[in-house]
């Protein structure tokens, strides 16, 4: 199977780029939208340099730690850009911001997203998936972060104790978890 | 809920997520484990919370009623809206004399001469080293200093406070913690 990245004006010639993700699925965007992505960026001119016989687009580049579902997620997201990572303006445009964060899919598929966008190097996809993180938690009680994150905490509860009192004012109005 | 593996993200993305919670959730954050206590408390990290947070600057307001002596504070935030402050934590009643970069500088009302440099969104204070006693003048009869001057150098990140009176003048140097 083939996912085709749409291209609003057909008659423009742009290149193509294919990505092959860990499933096995092939993907033929745009070079525009593949440059994005400072890996495949990289892979790309190296292949350049070391075959200049023009394979050209018949290259396809292995991304074995990005699977289709979430590739095609990112590509998505790459379409959108740039206004996507604009700092709001004002309260009510924040909010707004943050519901199109939300819409990328649930808190899970946001560690999946950024860790793709990290593995490829999306700097922009990078900022708006950490955003959407951060506004995840950012009203979660301590314990949900952890098991969320799979993290143990390792500080001796006295020591936790100490700092809970110290910084009592940082530990009111959590959301249920 | 999903949950990841404990080191699943390298500390750059950690970064890139603290980074993007407001002041109360990153303290609370602080607490999930000591990676993230020692990432959170590193100097690029702070550096990185700061250039992030310059885009989203907040306007303190005093609102102090004719009829009454004391004055409460209004923190209006462009993103997060608006929301009341106190000082309480400085255990005094005091004046704001001047404002730096997120820090506030504040003379006791009480105590003539004492002076507080605080940031009003972590609670954390610092008392000032007691200038030199001062002589009583028939100009400055309260022995209060008329102008006061909060400066940063965001380079080397440390705080100037500049008391000025009608004849002396200092300058005390603080390392911003």
């Amino acid at each position: 199977m083939s996912n085709t990245s749409e291209n609003p004006n057909p008659s423009s010639s742009s290149a193509k780029i294919t990505l092959k993700t860990s499933d096995n699925e092939l993907f033929e965007v745009e070079e525009a939208v593949a440059m994005k992505f400072c890996t495949v960026k990289q892979y790309f001119e190296d292949e350049k340099d070391n075959d200049v016989a023009a394979r050209g687009s018949s290259t396809v580049i292995p991304l074995p730690n990005v699977h289709s579902a979430v590739l095609a997620r990112l590509i998505s997201y790459c379409k959108k850009l740039p206004q996507s990572n604009a700092v709001a303006d004002n309260h009510e445009e924040e909010e707004t911001k943050k519901k199109e964060r939300k819409q990328y899919g649930t808190p899970g598929d946001l560690v999946d997203l950024i860790s793709a966008a990290n593995y490829l190097d999306f700097k922009e996809g990078l900022e708006f998936f950490n955003q959407a993180l951060a506004d995840h938690i950012q009203n979660k009680s301590v314990e949900y972060v952890r098991k969320f994150f799979g993290i143990k905490g390792d500080f001796e509860p006295h020591e936790e104790e100490k700092y809970r009192e110290e910084y009592a004012w940082a530990f009111e109005g959590v959301d249920e978890d | 809920m999903n949950s990841v593996k404990d080191g699943f993200f390298p500390d750059e993305v950690i970064f890139q997520i603290l980074a993007r919670l407001p002041v109360k959730s990153l303290f609370r954050t602080k607490t999930v484990c000591k990676r993230w206590y020692r990432l959170s408390s590193d100097k690029y990290f702070i550096q990185l919370y700061n250039e992030l947070s310059v885009k989203n600057p907040m306007v303190l307001v005093e609102v102090s009623e004719v009829s009454e002596s004391k004055s409460s504070l209004i923190c209006v935030d462009n993103l997060r809206g608006v929301s009341e402050i106190s000082l309480d934590f400085l255990n005094d009643r005091v004046k704001i004399r001047a404002s730096c970069n997120g820090l506030l500088c504040c003379s006791s009302i009480p105590d003539k001469g004492v002076y507080y440099v605080c940031n009003p969104m972590t609670r954390e204070f610092r008392l000032l080293p007691k200038s030199r006693e001062r002589p009583v003048t028939r100009f400055y009869p309260d022995g209060e200093a008329s102008l006061v001057g909060l400066a940063c150098n965001l380079w080397t990140q440390k705080f100037n406070v500049v008391l000025a009176g009608c004849i002396c003048q200092w300058l005390i140097a603080l390392v911003d913690g």
